[in-house]
């Protein structure tokens, strides 16, 4: 019998099926993912992250910045996608900004997020 | 709807009388309403003005001291207007904290033969760390307070004297960890003197627990005020933002979003306050988000307004942010809970390089890195928005079709902005 390697909390067995694509450290690249999906794909993950967001933040909060478990960490990129997925899926029902400047003139240089995540 | 119970007043007796008054520009009566030449935004000869009379003369915000906590860390910072020739190459500067904890500026020039010590990309946002700053060409070092320390092969100088041969320093002063660089070897003012309205305005605003926490750049084919005017008015919300935050400011209190007050000050300084719509009902996510702690235009009118120090100074009822206009290139824009701001480093006449950025209350758990990833993915979309105009303007404003601007009583921050630069090239 064979297991497979999950890289999520078990809890969170739900949404491991975004865990081999949706998960990305910074804005720039979460914008990037996002404008490159469909509004059906980011539909979809909307649709799942979204009533789970009380549970994964609770979670996460068990941990402190200084010192997230890697699969807690996870979990955390997986709630800034859903916040980076939101606007599209909940208002503009495309995946980019609608009438706006060209994404590649835009240049997201955004701070590293302020967290220590443990090996694991 | 939420409403402050000590006013027993209705939502719109709270706001200013806009049916029988224009309110700025009655408050300001000596200010002429009239129509503005163009020429400011499309003149290359007015641009070399400016350039000599306003940017190598004031105080230049150039980053946040929060960027260099330790000694020895610094950034480069590339500033084009101050460049010495109308052609010329673009300088850059060297913003470090010294060995000592003290912010110090450079002009990037080793004074062996004036090559860039730091060749860093400035635009990369990385902060780095050196304990001496050390010349690639032939390998001059100096300390982080500028001072030379070590010339290679010194013996084989004729009259080397390393003590005049440090860094050249660039007048520097801190303000809330905010950095300002003056070029001007002998600055008219000192920088309170140059920021005194928004200090006094912001010396409770507690920026000292707000860290940077979403920075976008863009080099737009615009001059640099027309970018400004762009961010410090609510005229343009309705129709720019239709998309990304179709209700949020312009409910039915208010449909063309104006400020509801506007301070002018000496100097170009002014500050703008815009309101909420407290009609506006947010989609699910951002209700969510307001439920665990704040987005950044979170307020929706009520007790919150005034709960936030050096936010809202003129007890606005239905408070969103404020917009405070540093002459002359920078917008500081408090909120209940952080502040996001603007920079826009002219280049040329129809050329600006703009830095938006949104701060946040430092994170004290996990979850709050998605509350802020909410309001950080809102405010970075509506720029995408508004920088989409800016080549327009420009297009137009250069087609020789439109000799003057007209603008309007919400636009006095615009009008304010231009006046101080014409008085300033005309001195």
């Amino acid at each position: 019998m064979t297991t497979t390697a999950t890289l999520l909390p078990p809890e969170f067995a739900d949404l491991e099926r975004f865990a081999a694509d949706w998960i990305h450290p910074t804005e720039r690249e979460r914008n990037a993912f996002r404008v490159a999906q469909s509004i059906e794909d980011l539909d979809d993950y909307y649709q799942t992250l979204f009533p789970r967001m009380d549970a994964l933040c609770e979670y996460i909060d068990q941990f402190s910045l200084e010192a997230m478990p890697a699969s807690a960490a996870r979990l955390l990129r997986l709630g800034q996608m859903l916040m980076e997925v939101v606007p599209a899926a909940e208002v503009y029902r495309q995946p980019d900004v609608p009438d706006s400047i060209a994404f590649d003139r835009f240049h997201i240089i955004s701070p590293d997020d302020p967290i220590k995540v443990a090996e694991n | 709807m939420s409403s402050s119970p000590k006013v027993d007043l209705t939502p719109e007796q709270r706001l200013p009388d806009w049916a029988n008054t224009r309110p700025v520009s009655d408050r300001y009566p000596e200010i002429d309403m009239g129509p503005l030449s163009i020429e400011p935004y499309v003149s290359e000869e007015f641009f070399e003005l400016e350039r000599e009379k306003i940017f190598k003369k004031v105080w230049l915000y150039v980053g946040r001291a929060e960027r260099i906590p330790n000694p020895g860390d610094y950034f480069v910072q590339e500033i084009e207007v101050v460049r010495t020739k109308k052609d010329g190459r673009f300088p850059t500067f060297i913003i470090c904290r010294d060995s000592n904890g003290e912010v110090r500026a450079f002009h990037n020039a080793c004074q062996h033969r004036g090559t860039t010590v730091c060749w860093e990309d400035h635009e990369n946002w990385k902060t780095h760390n050196r304990k001496y700053f050390s010349c690639r060409f032939h390998g001059w070092v100096y300390n982080t307070d500028g001072s030379l320390k070590f010339v290679p092969d010194e013996n084989q100088f004729c009259n080397l004297n390393k003590a005049e041969r440090g860094l050249r320093p660039v007048h520097c002063a801190v303000w809330k960890d905010f950095i300002f660089i003056n070029v001007d070897p002998e600055p008219r003012q000192t920088l309170e003197e140059q920021i005194k309205p928004h200090a006094e305005l912001l010396k409770d605003f507690p920026f000292e627990k707000i860290r940077k926490r979403g920075i976008w750049t863009a080099t737009v084919d615009v001059n640099w005020k027309v970018a400004i005017d762009a961010f410090q008015e609510g005229y343009h919300v309705n129709t720019v933002h239709a998309a990304t935050i179709p209700e949020a400011f312009n409910g039915p209190l208010n449909p063309n979003c104006r400020p509801t007050s506007i301070r002018l000050f000496e100097q170009g300084n002014r500050s703008v306050t815009f309101m909420v719509s407290p009609d506006f009902v947010p989609p699910e996510t951002e209700k969510w988000v307001r439920q665990r702690g704040s987005s950044w235009y979170a307020a929706g009118g009520g007790e919150t307004v005034n709960q936030f120090p050096g936010t809202n100074p003129d007890n606005d009822p239905f408070y969103a942010f404020d917009c405070h206009g540093f002459f002359p290139n920078l917008l500081v824009d408090p909120y209940i809970g952080g502040f996001y701001g603007h920079e826009f480093w002219p280049i040329s006449v129809n050329k600006t390089r703009w830095i938006g950025s949104i701060n946040f209350t430092a994170p004290e758990k996990p979850s709050d890195l998605i509350t802020h990833e909410h309001g950080k993915t809102l405010l970075r979309d509506a720029f995408r928005e508004d920088t989409v105009t800016l080549d327009a303007s420009q297009v137009g404003l250069e087609s020789g079709a439109i000799e003057t601007t007209i603008m309007s009583d919400g636009e006095m921050a615009p009008r304010h902005l231009y006046n101080a630069v014409m008085e300033m090239v005309n001195s």
